[in-house]
This record gives structure tokens, sequence and C-alpha cells, in this order.
């Protein structure tokens, strides 16, 4: 791949690459979110808009909601240049993502801090996947500096990128192309302040992408929202088809002749989302797939072990579908994750899929046999 | 505990291109790059993710990486559905 042909939504793309544009096509967002307190000041044919540090309750709730996948697509602010505190002349400029998430991440850590923030227009896309896409990128950010005339309002010619914004700004470029300077600040916006007092200095550990537990539950929180959103069909579907009974239709019996399926499905859910991503560091295999199968396997034989009257051939056949079933939305994990590489992911699919493949027949055509055995389909 | 992954990845690096400014030091977010002297060196090839920073920051070409996003979402709809858009969940 070209340098400037970075994986983009809406531009260049050279074949067989591979482009990441969260959801299909990247749609334009036609309405921005409220970001409250903010007013807009002009200061002759320019104008910039000033906001509080500190998110409001609705507004943390609404970063709470985006966590799990919900109308994620469109949490965005709009692109431009934001006040907070009182900056002047001489103050530093910022340069964030218009995923409101990543706006307030960042203006939530500059309490007592005079600063602007240049919001540049990544389709409402975080800094470090919109970097990897191009849209955080040196040409957004040279014409968002043009556009917000960003070098009459400043005296001095530096701005502060994230670090993970570097897979798509190129500095050098961007010094040539705006005069402005680029300084690469810490990977978290927590250590800004303390990057802004030290010099514009970053300690090791600060330039690290870091992923630890909470990290980890922070991000799995998306996949389990949407497994969550696929799997409810699947339920409420086994529910209504359970209703039907020889006295008639009951959604009671329904919910009562389901149950195990019920519990297989909340099983299900768990294991291929946030239980192996907690547990990632201690369970064994460095492929996505294998600690998937493994987290799968070992839920779905607690939860046959511990329910009663089962065939043993409904008992093997659920653990077959739950192993394949985690295995592979685990797998999609690696999107989430921070040292997972492309090269490696395309080979973990290569060899990962067939055995899911495999077991997810398996278990399929052991319900069958069952199903056929008994004479039709007892979950209890 | 420290993450670590199959170890597969594309990066190269053209030591005698490097100038030794520093810049793929700062950029890396997994500290592969380590300014010794005059030059930068790799010190654990095996931990790059294919993110791309250092190659686009480097202004003397010096490295090369075939990067794009280590997510399985967005490699199976590049793969199924190719020509168009790939989908995935970053």
């Amino acid at each position: 791949m070209k340098k400037t042909e970075q994986p983009c939504c809406g531009g260049k793309k050279e074949k067989e690459e591979v482009s990441c544009s969260c959801g299909g096509e990247q749609k334009e967002i036609k309405k921005y979110k409220t970001v409250y307190g903010a007013r807009k000041i002009a200061i002759g044919a320019a104008f910039f808009t000033r906001v509080p540090a500190a998110p409001r309750v609705v507004e943390i709730i609404g970063d709470i909601v985006a966590r799990f996948g919900f109308g994620r697509m469109r949490y965005a602010v709009e692109p431009g240049l934001y006040a907070v505190g009182s900056p002047d002349k001489n103050s530093v400029v910022l340069v964030s993502a218009n995923y409101k998430m990543s706006f307030n991440a960042l203006r939530k850590e500059l309490k007592g801090v005079s600063a602007w923030i240049l919001v540049l227009d990544t389709k409402g896309v975080n800094v470090w996947c919109a970097a990897g896409k191009g849209t955080f990128g040196t040409d957004e950010l040279v014409n968002r500096i043009a556009k917000t005339s960003l070098a009459m309002i400043t005296a001095h010619r530096n701005l502060i990128v994230p670090q993970l914004g570097a897979p798509g700004v190129a500095a050098h470029i961007v010094r040539k192309e705006s005069k402005f300077k680029v300084t690469f600040g810490p990977v978290e916006a927590a250590d800004i302040k303390q990057f802004l007092a030290g010099g514009m200095k970053a300690s090791q550990e600060q330039r690290t992408v870091q992923f630890g537990a909470i990290k980890r539950l922070e991000v799995s929180l998306l996949e389990f929202g949407v497994t969550f959103r696929l799997l409810f069909l699947t339920a409420a579907a086994a529910v209504v088809a359970a209703s039907f009974t020889k006295g008639g239709f009951s959604i009671a019996s329904g919910f009562a002749n389901s149950a195990f399926f019920l519990g297989a499905i909340t099983i299900a859910l768990i294991s291929s989302t946030l239980a192996p991503a907690l547990l990632l560091p201690y369970i064994p295999g460095k492929m996505f797939s294998v600690k998937g199968a493994i987290t799968g396997a070992v839920f779905s034989a607690a939860y046959v072990a511990a329910a009663r009257g089962m065939t043993p051939l409904t008992g093997v056949s659920l653990i077959l579908i739950s192993t394949a079933f985690a295995s592979f939305v685990f797998m999609n994990f690696t999107g989430s994750t921070t040292f997972t590489s492309l090269t490696g992911v395309r080979r973990e699919i290569a060899v990962s899929v067939p055995f899911q493949i495999l077991l997810l027949a398996a278990g399929a055509a052991l319900q069958i046999i069952d199903f056929v055995h008994k004479g039709g389909i007892k979950w209890n | 505990m420290e993450l670590k992954y199959l170890g597969l990845n594309t990066l190269e690096y053209d030591e005698k291109k490097c100038t030794g400014c520093g810049m793929c030091e700062i950029v890396c977010p997994l500290r592969i790059f380590r300014i010794n002297g005059k030059k930068a060196e790799i010190t654990a090839k095996e931990k790059c993710i294919e993110c791309g920073a250092c190659s686009l920051n480097c202004a003397f070409g010096a490295i090369t990486v075939d990067s794009g996003p280590g997510c399985a979402a967005a490699v199976l709809a590049s793969g199924l559905k190719k020509g168009s858009k790939a989908a995935c969940n970053c």
C-alpha cells in the first residue's frame, strides 16, 4: 500500500486492500450531537466554539451508550475550532477527532487549562481508527487549519496531535503544507496535562498503548452489544416458537419451554465476548479463535453439566456449537485490541475458519440425529 | 502480563536511509524503535501491528510496512465482497 493511500472509508482504495469502513458505506453525518454549554464566538471572519471542560451527566451517559455500539456511527460533534477555558493567541492547540467520546475524553482532562481544540472531520470515528483509515489524516488536518483560519487565531505555529493519530498524520508533510509544526502528544488524553506542564515530553509508558483489564472490558462492551442484538432475535424467535403448544398460544409456556435454550444463549453471549476479553492474558493460545473456543467450550460444558434431564447428544451438540460460536465471535475481537497485525489476522482466519465450520457442522449433525431419535426437539 | 500475538508482519527497515531523526521512536505505540547512536534500530520486530505510523512519518523512506487494520471482521468482509467496501467495527 502506498503511504498516501491509507485505507479510507470515503476515498481511494487499492485492489485487495483491507479497508475498514465502519458498518459498510460511510454515511454522511447529517446532524451533529449537541455539546452542552457551547457558545459560538466570532473573531473577524473566523469563529470558534467555546465549550466547558466538563461534559454534563447526559453526555457521560451518551458515552456509555456508544460503548455498547448503539448509535455509535452517529455519535459525532461538528468539526472545527473549539476553546476550553480562555485561550489566547499563545495558547496550545490540541488536535482531536469528531467522535464525541474522543472529544469528551480530551476536554474533561483540560479543567483549569486554557487551550484550543482543533476537531477534525473523522466521520464520527475515534483518533486511532480514523488515523488507520486516513480520515484523521494529513490532508484533513491541513484543510481544517485553513478552514478555521487557525493561523489568524494563534501567533505560534504548533499543533499537538495525539500519538495514535500518527498512522494518518505525516508531521513533515503537515509542516511543508501548512507551516504548522506537529508534536505528537501522549497516547492517552489523561496524560495531556502532565505533557503540557512537563515541556511537551511524554514518558515511555505514556507513549505505549496499554491494554489492561479495564480497557479490555470497556472495548469488549461493543462486541457484547453487537452479539446481544444478534442473539436477542434468535432468543425471541425461540420463545415465540415454543409458545405454540397443544393448548394454544401461550407466551408463559414459551418462556418455560425455551428456558434451557435461553440459558444456553446467555452463556454463548458471555463466553464469546466479556469473559475471554477480561481473561485474555490467562487463556492459553495466541490466536483469538483458540482463546474463544476454550472459553466457549468450558462455559458451555459447565452449563451442560449443571443442567439435568438432557440427552448426551444434546449436551455434546450444544458444546460443539457454543465452541464454534465463541471461537468465531471472539476472533472478531482482534479489531478491538492493541497488539494484532493485519498479516497475523489473515493467517488466523485461514487456519481457524475451517475448524469453526467443522465444529458447527458436527454440532448441527448431532442435533439432527438427536431430533430424529427423539421425534422432535425437546430442550428440557 | 505482556500480550503477544502471532509475530507476523510486513515491517521492513533500511538502515542506509535512516538519518536518526527519531520520529519512528516517538510515534510507535508498541515502542519497537530505538535510536542507537545515529541510527534507529528495531528492538522487537515481532511486536509490530502494522499501524503504519512509522513509515508515514519517516521523511526519508527508510521504513515500509503494508499497513491495515488487524481486524478479522474487516478481513472477512473484504474477502467476501471483493471490490466492494469492507465493514468493520472499529
